[in-house]
């Protein structure tokens, strides 16, 4: 994967990470943007990423659409920190309405994809720690069965039901307000 | 990703599964998509998903399969996002506040306050329930029964993600409160020995927009609904009612103690004493099922007949279930023999919806069957599948003067449909044997007979006629009579709680 955006190159420059998939795919990556994930975080800190992070939870596909995300909102937090200095006038506060309605769009978009690699991007977003992340894809799911009976449930997930007819009964009788 | 990853129970759920999925695809063709399994994600992430979703839902989750059955009860903390908080008499109830206090608050499903002090001073209730706001729990459930006095619950002051709320023997505040919002969560709520006035339990109902199923037992309503408030809040979600055992002023011209429009109701049950409890319910709603049982014999006048349009809507021709006492059977007879044509007997007039019936038999008189079948006949329930008959346990006074069997036949078509029938607490008396023995033959298509008696052999049974009780050893030794010393789960009728001992 071609190295960060144009902007920083002086920050490339200082500090660039390898990160290894799990099928040996090597991807360079700014310090900023690996370190959304605390995980590469406290590698970092600790000194322990020279010759490469290597990744065998994550797959190439996966770990691409990670860094995606990563790159886009390590962005986002740098464009916070320079709202946050002296300047606080109208138009920084504008600017940041727009970025945040653009980071919106963008999370939309990123999450328009097929259950497999939904799920895959929130085990890789809980090993990576990456809380935004994870947020956003268990969001994403849960919003998949808000409000849905648990047959339906069932149907759109292929959930096996192995329980008992008595056992259903009793998991209703239980708390039954939440069947009503 | 290897899904095994997740370690332990979840990677071996995992394995159990892909095994399934596996025999489902030779099952299936080659073209078969893969299925992705949210049930093989590790425990921890599957209960982080659960925290987005309401209580509502993340408990529904609980029956989806074996491996989901109680991690919803874990999501915002292991091993319980839940707090029960039970005070023995022996208690302090500040030492208990300042320990619970004393730890940072975390988000809770659920918090249960069950007193068993005679005293408490509602400083302390206030501070419990403060804390309880304070984790936004969604099912809050407070149960003073052992309390002397009355405490009071403030409902403006709970979560506002409330969803459940349970109250025995606490009495609700006022809602005056300046920062008063309505509580969109708020699905369902029970009371149990609550005291409330009229107006105010109509002020509450106000903040409650989306409830879907009030529960009532015990309660005592006070004073009327007149004037402006007449017409009490429209529910418009609400579509399960539950009254038991209420008790609230009578009705004058003008004045109700109840009113709740509510136009989806779906499920009215009242059990209690004729007259005692009034509730207006939308005329237009249209109820699938409905279980009336009045405690007391009226006397059919006039004045009390017109009052029963408070327990029944207009329209009952969707209902499908109905459970109706011996009392309620003989008031509906004896309206049909007054030739009263009032609107209420054009609505018991027509029940061709009906699948299931449950009689309960408080008490068995003379004309009890006559009666019985007179309902049968005047409901035109022709499509009847199922007949539940709780009969009394005591043993009743001998029903030597048992009126004929040719006055009580219910016409042919009228159970033809009739496919089980249940008789509870059969106890081989003569009037249980004429009873099952008519239904042998009048209905056609029977084809299961459960009898559920503390005697599964025939007994002798004086002042019967000989072919009736040949005709029931002949349905038992072929097998379409089962009797059976307990009750069979499996057969329920839908209406399985029944509130007054038979």
């Amino acid at each position: 994967m071609a190295s960060a955006g144009s902007g920083d190159e002086k920050a490339a420059a200082a500090a660039m990470i390898t990160l290894i998939s799990s099928d040996n795919e090597k991807f360079e990556v700014t310090e900023a943007t690996a370190t959304l994930s605390q995980t590469i975080r406290h590698m970092i800190e600790d000194g322990c990423t020279d010759g490469g992070v290597p990744l065998p939870n994550v797959t190439s596909k996966i770990l691409a659409r990670v860094i995606e995300y990563c790159k886009k909102h390590a962005t986002a937090a740098a464009g916070e920190e320079g709202s946050s200095s002296s300047f606080s006038d109208a138009a920084f506060l504008e600017v940041d309405r727009a970025f945040l309605e653009e980071l919106e769009e963008f999370d939309d978009a990123f999450l328009e994809v097929d259950r497999a690699t939904l799920f895959d991007l929130i085990l890789a977003a809980n090993y990576l720690d990456i809380k935004g992340l994870l947020n956003l894809t268990c969001q994403k799911v849960a919003d998949s069965v808000k409000g849905k009976t648990p047959e339906q449930i069932r149907e759109m997930y292929n959930i096996v039901n192995d329980l008992t007819p008595e056992e259903e009964a009793e998991i209703r009788r239980e708390t039954q307000w939440a069947f009503e | 990703m290897a899904l095994e990853s997740g370690g332990g129970a979840a990677a071996t759920r995992a394995k159990r599964r892909r095994a399934d999925e596996q025999g489902k695809d030779v099952a299936e063709g080659p073209e078969a998509a893969p299925a992705c399994h949210i049930s093989a994600l590790p425990d921890d992430l599957r209960r982080r998903i659960l925290t987005h979703l309401p209580l509502k839902d993340a408990i529904r989750s609980g029956a989806l399969a074996r491996g989901w059955r109680d991690l919803w009860k874990s999501r915002w903390a292991d091993p319980t996002s839940s707090r029960d908080i039970h005070l023995l008499p022996g208690d302090n109830p500040r030492k208990v506040l300042e320990s619970l206090e004393s730890v940072p608050r975390r988000r809770l499903d659920r918090f249960s306050f069950v007193s068993d002090r005679e005293k408490l001073r509602q400083p302390h209730l206030k501070r419990f329930l403060a804390y309880a706001a304070g984790c936004r729990v969604e099912d809050l459930r407070v149960d003073l029964s052992r309390c002397h006095g009355r405490l009071t619950f403030h409902l403006p002051l709970s979560s506002p993600l409330l969803a459940h709320l349970s109250l025995r023997n606490v009495d609700i505040c006022h809602m005056y409160y300046k920062r008063a919002r309505p509580f969109y969560a708020l699905e369902s709520i029970h009371l149990h020995s609550v005291k409330n006035t009229s107006v105010k339990f109509s002020k509450v109902m106000e903040f409650c927009p989306r409830l879907h199923t009030l529960d009532l037992r015990r309660c005592h309503f006070s004073g009327m609904l007149c004037g402006a408030n007449a017409c009490g809040p429209v529910m418009p979600n609400l579509r399960r009612i539950t009254v038991e055992e209420c008790y609230s002023g009578e009705v004058t011209r003008g004045a109700v103690p109840l009113n709740l429009p509510a136009p989806s109701l779906r499920s009215f049950r009242y059990s209690g004493r004729f007259l005692d409890c009034f509730f207006c319910l939308a005329n237009n709603a249209a109820l699938t099922d409905l279980y009336i049982c009045f405690e007391n014999t009226i006397f059919p006048d006039p004045q009390p007949i017109g009052h029963l349009s408070f327990y029944f809507p207009r329209d009952l021709t969707g209902l499908s279930v109905l459970t109706i006492s011996s009392n309620d059977v003989r008031i509906v007879c004896s309206v049909f023999n007054m030739r009263a044509t009032s609107e209420w007997t054009k609505k018991m007039n027509n029940l061709r919806s009906l699948r299931e019936l449950q009689l309960l038999m408080l008490g068995i008189e003379k004309d009890s069957l006559v009666n019985i079948g007179l309902f049968l006949k005047a409901c035109n329930c022709s499509n009847l599948e199922r007949l539940f008959v709780q009969l009394p346990a005591t043993s009743d006074v001998p029903l030597e003067d048992l009126v004929e069997e040719a006055q009580v036949l219910p016409p042919e078509d009228v159970i033809a449909n009739l496919r089980m029938v249940k008789v509870m607490n059969f106890n081989w008396r003569r009037f249980e044997v004429i009873l099952v023995s008519l239904l042998l033959r009048k209905a056609t298509s029977l084809h299961k007979l459960l009898l559920v008696s503390p005697n599964i052999n025939p007994q002798h049974v004086p002042d019967v006629q000989e072919a009736d009780l040949s005709l029931l050893k002949e349905a038992l030794a072929c097998g379409r009579i089962i009797v059976s010393k307990s009750d069979d789960l499996a057969t329920q009728p839908f209406h399985s709680e029944v509130f007054i001992k038979v």
